[in-house]
């Protein structure tokens, strides 16, 4: 590194700490400085979160929140994190899903867990992204939380298809049957595709300079975020063919459409089940096509975190 | 040695207490170990962290609790149950929500691991079955999300629902 550029990282990691980082200097200008931290949390007293009677309501410190989401049961996730804005970022940070990850799902020997499959033992999570790490989380907790696992062995119900947005349709035949796949996700119009490239941020300023010196050792392996998050499939299978009708096939104008509702209706026989699926053209509130599957043999609902969703993903 | 100790509170009240009950506590045992207080029959720990409320809370619970094996590291790991919460416990934490967010912290400051599960693990009892909507009502919180931004929390956290 040449003079100037010594000069200008330097510049550079100064600006990023606001000048508090003087570790990159060069040793003519090393100075011990006191770094001086803030004094907010040690002079904070909880009474301000007394004054309940006031109509804005109480703010609970950060740390209490972070204290409570540490003993937060899985099934109790969601609600933890519809509180409010502190509760739902504890949600999504990394220390969150690690520690939800080591109280119900590190084994006893060397951190192996039997019940995990390999891709979600702690050696192959450790190191991936947050992102990845929730995902991963998530779906080894279905593995081992027995509550979650319960609920995923009763299956899940159509109700869950409801007001998702269909992706794509595919069948595979298999023996003497037609395995019908539906992909729907729960994406809202103005998300991001999960393919669409996000811009690199700016280097961002940052107040704590140890940061900078974890930066070069401890990155992190890019993994990428699980892009089957809110994916949910609906496998249906019957002995006959149905084709997937023409507008699900070539959606003219760009037209996305949402799953409106279900129907399982006894047979007149008896002996077996119909499946209706009606669609709705994205902000309309009607019907615009129905798929009708007359005796079906089986249809389950398998979202992104079941262990079998890979096995029919396209 | 002494088998008394002083702890002084945030507003300079003193506590005499039992050197094993105050060792309970993480934070007070370093103090003592490292800065050889515990030879010294005058020396004050100072606490300046905890109120004189809190800290006296605190100790009765560390008396109750003075016989109770540490917690190992394995335990830590094990997967936390917070229906295990024995009646005194129970009746200890029968205080309001201040108080009971002030243990929080007031544990976890003096590294009582004991005290910080039991208090969070009350806080999450008292979230368990509830809705987001009655959570906010039992602890006077205001809720800050817009309307797209719950539903979003909502969807990325649609695997724990039960439908």
């Amino acid at each position: 590194m040449s003079f100037d550029d010594c000069d200008e990282f330097i510049q550079n990691k100064l600006f990023r700490t606001r000048g508090k980082c003087a570790i990159y200097a060069r040793q003519s200008d090393v100075f011990v400085a006191v770094k001086e931290k803030s004094t907010v949390r040690a002079t904070a007293t909880t009474l301000a979160m007394s004054e309940g009677n006031s109509n804005s309501g109480i703010s609970v410190r950060h740390d209490i929140w972070f204290q409570i989401s540490m003993h937060i049961e899985p099934e109790d996730v969601q609600t933890f994190a519809l509180i409010c804005k502190q509760t739902s970022r504890l949600v999504n940070s990394r220390a969150f899903w690690r520690n939800l990850y080591r109280r119900y799902c590190l084994g006893g020997t060397s951190g192996w867990n039997l019940d995990l499959p390999a891709q979600l033992q702690l050696e192959q999570i450790r190191n991936c992204d947050t992102r990845a790490l929730r995902s991963l989380v998530i779906e080894a907790l279905f593995h081992c939380h027995r509550p979650l696992k319960i609920r995923m062995e009763l299956g899940y119900s159509l109700d869950w298809l409801l007001q998702r947005i269909f992706v794509s349709c595919w069948q595979k035949q298999y023996q003497c049957l037609w395995i019908m796949c539906y992909k729907f996700w729960n994406r809202l119009n103005h998300e991001r595709l999960p393919n669409e490239l996000e811009e690199p941020a700016p280097a961002e300023v940052v107040n704590n300079w140890e940061s900078l010196a974890e930066e070069d050792t401890g990155k992190l392996v890019p993994a990428q975020a699980n892009p089957n998050e809110g994916v949910v499939l609906l496998i249906v299978l019957c002995r006959r063919f149905v084709p997937t009708p023409k507008q699900l096939s070539y959606s003219q104008h760009q037209a996305r459409y949402r799953l409106k509702a279900t129907r399982e209706l006894l047979c007149t026989d008896m002996r077996a089940k119909n499946l209706e699926l009606d669609f709705g053209e994205e902000g309309s509130q009607n019907v615009t096509v129905t798929v009708k599957y007359s005796r079906i043999e089986k249809y389950k609902v398998l979202p992104w975190w079941h262990p079998d969703f890979q096995r029919f993903l396209k | 040695m002494p088998n008394i100790i002083k702890l002084q509170s945030s507003d300079e009240e003193i506590f005499d207490t039992d050197i094993q009950i105050a060792k309970c506590s993480g934070t007070i045992k370093t103090m003592l170990e490292d800065c050889g207080m515990e030879d010294d029959e005058n020396a004050i720990v100072p606490l300046p962290n905890v109120n004189s409320t809190i800290l006296r809370k605190v100790l009765i619970w560390a008396h109750y609790h003075k016989d109770d094996p540490q917690p190992t590291e394995d335990d830590e790991s094990k997967e936390k149950r917070t229906d295990d919460i024995i009646s005194w416990d129970a009746d200890f934490l029968k205080v309001d929500q201040g108080t009971l967010f002030e243990l929080i912290l007031a544990a976890n400051y003096l590294d009582i691991k004991g005290l910080l599960e039991l208090t969070c693990k009350t806080v999450a009892n008292m979230i368990k079955g509830k809705t987001p909507e009655e959570i906010r009502k039992t602890f006077n919180i205001k809720k800050d999300f817009t309307p797209a931004e719950e539903e979003q929390v909502r969807k990325e956290n649609e695997w724990c629902e039960e439908k």
